[in-house]
């Protein structure tokens, strides 16, 4: 009986770090951490949107036109983007569809990305370590003095 | 195997569904794709905002569609427009639902031999028309070319087509075309065409069976125009055999047929004025008593025309006889509404149009974007012409076509269109084509032969409107929705022609029951039938959905042994039809009235077999005297059938049994003093909220709101309300956030004379909310800035709320709601779509305040009053619906709390609601 109980358990701490498979070798800890390029070059929809989108090829070749050319992961992005084909990431952070988060009032308050998507900047691969539950939004809203009525993110 | 006991079974089943739970929010990985090159312009999560020109119906409004991700959700007004100023009604609202319609057309269609029509690839199609057309092209005249009203640039390219054609055979056919009013003008003032009416001018306005708060010509401006006048002191009065919604909104209807009452007040003002001899002896038989008016009435009414800035208004679908339009022109004539209110400086799109066409004689006939065989089926006879269509939708005109060519819909389009003259609205594609359909400009293009596209021939058609740079002017005109030019003043005289034979059938008194139809709200001549938000939201009068119904006066009721709900035949020399009767106490006796625009049989799967089409009562010919169809005026038989007419009423109940629901008071002279205001006291055991730093509110002024239900429409589109059919709003779960309740009385019977009230009823926000206490997951509560939040998320489906609401403005979820692909495009992002099992209501646009809020911060500015005007709001081409925080004394919702027309729905319950009416002002 115990062992069925373990077992359960197991799978279900499994799931708590999402750790997904890219179309390509991407580095955050390349860009972010060792170049120091800030986040919001590539995501600048964070600034003035709801969105912090995902760089377009065009952007990444606006680098790697000149950066890095010879190695191979970037000639798989150079071939995406001659063939004018979008890289079909995999998606590591979902908010259920009746959350509305918003970024820009978070960064334009000074939040730092990394307070809800970890230390990005040290990931070769990007993942997600700790649960992005409403109790962690609750909490830092709390703690800054923020509203927390259910219509700041419900609706 | 070990026995497994019943608490470690529950254990095991709570660790399992843990686990199970903890697989649900983090969702099987999804992908995430980003653009190779990103369009400009455009950040996900942000609207942009593309004007055009709606084409829903002959007005010619100003729209902005909203595209978020490169789709278009929601579709407003131009504030910047001429022609409506901002207001947008329910047709308009609902032109989304045309874009994203399940049925639209996909692919070409030709005829195949064996006589169906099969898809077809658009080469093959186009190379059919093209051979189709030369051949026709070796006979003069042998092609016939059809719109609907289209001045502008297609009106061009048509005459460019017909050049390359060989022909001349032009047709513009709208089944609704005024022409009993252009022909009066014609004959009158020598002006074959529309008056331009400024409302906002006139103090008195006078409609003789016309609606022009529903679908008369500009709807949308015409309210604008009306309220304004109302807020300036005018008084309306209505004068017909049928209360419209207009005539509900008039302050006063004088019941007859309106072509004799126009000329017993054109007989009263003209007495002993040498300057109107002639047309006194002219309106000399038509006494007062003749026409029905009582004398004091007949006194009144005049003293009130000489004493005020005038507007008669006549015609429509409702009036069509050319005598009632002579007869409002001599009564605009005498009282001095021509040249002042009543003018025409402008020539309007439908000048040229007509309801009736003739396609004699022709080889082929070219269908753009009109649906002429709904209206005036094709004579089964062979030998008539071929028939090319171009149309977005399956139609009762693409199912006689031999070809049928899918083009994009308005919103997709290039265009421009000219609805009064100098007045050049834009239209220009606001997304990407939804399917593989074709510009009709380019389709025509090609078909005459030419070489380029649609978009530069527009550009080249507009070069001789810039006076300077051309690019900068084009990119403003864009920005603007089009060009506007001024009109100089042209007065027209009398031309004194002899009028009396033309007034002569007023004086003839027929027998039997009077068929009049009547343009509907929602469907107008029948194009918005496809649309489920337009079939879904109620007639504002009768509360029928999904339906068409015959109106019945309740005398003629019980003399025919009939109920609302029974199902009656209606038959005349053209045609009969079964459908409901609809028992209707403002109607006169003697007279039947059916709204036309549905029955159809090939319109997609929203309108098919939905109510019967009253075109088949109705001659379609031209009428000797008016020159086009004669829609109402005929006689008609009914007779009982059954009780089985499958009608659905979903007003509850028709009298306000003295609750003050819907409140209206009598001013003006010779008004009994207003009754003492009762203040209910504000009382409560519990802390009083604390709203800050915004207590939203809402007003709405009954006195501006003509029912139009414009409110209704947007709120669906920007709340993704959904659609539940007839059979489901017959069990009351209709889910539309707002209701619009109409009473026949405000007491426990009948008003006499009759009345009509209405109200919009949507969720009231209030204070003292009863259905925050019983949710039992706090799914209801009270927010911070006054609102009752829903939290859809939070809802496990008690409906304990819904019950305890006094107001019935919640709806539930009985069903997980669905939209036909791609009508789920249309939904706002910014909303849940909310799921099976789940309470929902109105929320004040909440969405709409958070953006606000958001664009203020971004901005660093404090939020301004007037920043969030929720969709109803923006919507209403009344403004009648204000929206604001009260807690800043300055708002404008601050002042009109403090109006002394004020009142709050069921105040004495204490709910204390955030939402506020203005009472409606009758003026005697």
């Amino acid at each position: 009986m115990r062992s069925i109980l373990l077992a359960l358990l197991a799978v279900a701490g499994v799931a708590a770090a999402i750790e997904p498979g890219q179309p390509i070798n991407f580095s955050h800890k390349i860009h972010a951490g060792d170049n120091k390029i800030q986040c919001l070059f590539c995501h600048s929809g964070a600034r003035r949107s709801t969105v912090s989108g995902i760089p377009s090829v065009q952007l990444c070749m606006g680098c790697h036109r000149m950066a890095a050319v010879n190695k191979p992961e970037i000639a798989r992005v150079r071939a995406y983007f001659e063939k004018k084909q979008p890289i079909p990431w995999t998606r590591v952070v979902k908010e259920p569809d009746y959350v509305f988060f918003n970024h820009s009032p978070h960064i334009s308050r000074g939040v730092r990305c990394q307070e809800c998507h970890g230390p990005v900047e040290t990931m070769t691969q990007t993942r997600l370590d700790h649960t992005l539950s409403m109790n962690v939004c609750v909490a830092c809203h709390r703690q800054r003095g923020v509203s927390v009525d259910c219509y700041t993110c419900h609706r | 195997m070990s026995e497994t006991n019943r608490r470690d079974f529950v254990k095991i089943l709570g660790i399992g569904s843990a686990a199970g739970l903890a697989g649900c929010t983090r969702t099987a990985p999804d992908t995430l794709t980003p653009y190779v090159v990103p369009p400009e312009e455009m950040v996900r999560g942000h609207a942009l905002w593309y004007r055009a020109t709606c084409r829903e119906c002959p007005a010619g409004c100003g729209i902005e569609a909203r595209v978020r991700e490169g789709r278009v959700h929601k579709v407003e007004g131009n504030p910047e427009h001429p022609v409506n100023g901002g207001g947008l009604c329910s047709r308009g609202q609902a032109a989304v639902q045309g874009l994203y319609n399940p049925d639209r057309l996909r692919t070409p269609l030709v005829r195949g031999a064996g006589g169906a029509l099969q898809p077809a690839s658009w080469q093959e199609a186009l190379d059919a028309a093209s051979a189709l057309l030369a051949k026709a092209r070796g006979r003069k005249d042998a092609i016939g070319f059809m719109t609907g009203a289209s001045a502008g640039a297609l009106d061009d390219l048509a005459a460019d087509c017909l050049k390359a054609w060989n022909s001349a055979r032009r047709i513009r056919y709208e089944p609704v075309a005024y022409d009993s009013v252009r022909a009066a003008n014609a004959l009158c003032f020598d002006r074959p065409g529309l008056p331009v009416l400024r409302f906002a001018e006139a103090r008195a306005i006078y409609v003789f069976g016309a609606d022009p708060l529903e679908t008369y010509v500009s709807p949308a401006g015409y309210t604008r125009g009306i309220t304004e006048a109302r807020r300036a002191g005018a008084r309306m009065v209505f004068f017909g055999s049928r209360l419209s919604l207009t005539g509900a909104r008039a302050d006063e209807w004088v019941a007859g047929e309106p072509g004799r009452l126009a000329m017993a007040l054109v007989r009263e003002l003209t007495a002993g004025d040498a300057r109107f001899a002639a047309i006194r002896k002219w309106a000399e038989p038509f006494t007062p008593e003749r026409a029905g008016l009582k004398p004091e009435v007949a006194q009144k009414l005049v003293r009130e025309i000489r004493a005020n800035a005038f507007l008669a208004v006549a015609g429509g679908v409702a009036a069509s006889d050319l005598a009632d339009a002579i007869a409002v022109n001599l009564l605009n004539h005498v009282a001095g509404a021509i040249n002042k209110t009543v003018r025409f400086d402008r020539a309007s799109s439908l000048d040229t149009v007509s309801s009736v066409f003739d396609a004699s004689g022709l080889d082929a006939l070219l269908v753009v974007d009109a649906n002429p065989f709904y209206t005036a089926p094709p004579k089964a006879a062979a030998g008539g012409p071929k028939i090319v269509a171009l149309s977005s939708y399956p139609t009762e005109t693409t199912a006689a076509a031999d070809i049928v060519l899918p083009i994009h819909t308005p919103l997709e389009s290039w265009g421009d269109y000219e609805p009064w003259a100098g007045i050049h609205s834009l239209q220009q594609p606001a997304m990407l084509p939804v399917f593989e359909t074709r510009d009709a400009g380019d389709v025509l293009l090609k078909l005459s032969g030419a070489s380029g596209e649609y978009r530069d021939y527009i550009r080249a058609r507009w070069k001789k409107f810039a006076s300077a740079d051309f690019e900068s002017f084009w990119k403003d005109a864009l920005k603007r929705g089009g060009h506007w030019e001024d009109a100089p003043a042209r007065e027209v005289r009398l031309t004194g022609a002899d009028l009396s034979a033309q007034l002569k059938p007023l004086l003839e008194n027929a027998s039997g029951y009077m068929l009049q139809t009547y343009a509907s709200l929602a469907h107008f001549d029948g194009r918005g039938a496809n649309r489920p938000w337009l079939q879904e939201m109620p007639d504002p009068l009768t509360q029928v959905v999904w339906d068409s119904w015959a109106e019945v006066n309740p005398d003629d009721a019980r003399k025919l042994g009939v109920k609302t709900g029974d199902r009656v035949r209606l038959r005349t020399p053209q045609g009969q039809l079964q459908l409901a009767a609809y028992v209707y106490p403002g109607i006169l006796p003697g007279t039947v009235a059916v709204p036309l625009g549905q029955g159809h049989t090939n319109f997609g799967r929203y309108a098919n077999g939905v109510g019967v089409n009253a075109a088949a009562l109705v001659a379609q010919a031209p009428d000797p005297a008016a020159g086009g169809v004669r829609w109402s005026g005929g006689r008609v038989e009914i007779e009982r059938v059954d009780a089985n007419g499958g009608l659905v009423v979903i007003s509850g109940h028709d009298l306000q049994e003295s609750r003050g629901i819907a409140r209206s008071r009598l001013t003006g002279a010779g008004a009994p003093a207003a009754a003492e205001k009762r203040e209910e006291p504000e009382l409560s055991i519990y802390p009083e909220h604390e709203h800050k730093p915004y207590r939203w509110a809402m007003a709405i002024d009954l006195d501006a709101c003509t029912g139009c239900g414009a409110c209704i429409a947007a709120c669906y589109a920007e709340n993704n309300v959904p659609v539940v059919g007839k059979e489901e709003a017959a069990r009351g779960r209709e889910m539309s956030w707002i209701r619009l309740e109409r009473f026949f009385g405000p007491g426990e019977t009948v008003s006499a004379p009759f009345q009509v009230d209405l109200t919009l009823m949507l969720c009231q926000q209030c204070d003292g909310a009863p259905c925050e206490p019983v949710c039992p997951v706090f799914a209801a509560y009270h927010t911070q800035e006054g609102l009752n939040g829903q939290i859809y998320n939070r809802c496990v489906g008690t409906r304990y709320c819904s019950n305890n609401c006094p107001y019935k403005t919640r709806r539930f979820n009985w069903f997980q709601a669905e939209w036909a692909a791609p009508l789920d495009w249309q939904l706002n992002p910014d909303v849940t779509a909310r799921t099976r099992g789940v309470m929902e209501k109105c929320t004040f646009c909440v969405q709409r305040i958070v953006e606000a809020k958001d664009r203020a911060r971004r901005e660093a500015r404090p939020l301004a009053d007037g920043d969030i005007a929720p969709a109803c709001a923006q919507s209403c081409p009344a403004a009648a619906i204000v929206f604001g925080n009260v807690n800043d004394p300055a708002s404008r919702i601050a002042r009109l709390q403090a109006n002394d027309r004020r009142y709050r729905a069921l105040e004495e319950l204490n709910t204390r609601p955030a939402v506020s009416y203005l009472e409606r002002e009758r003026r005697i």
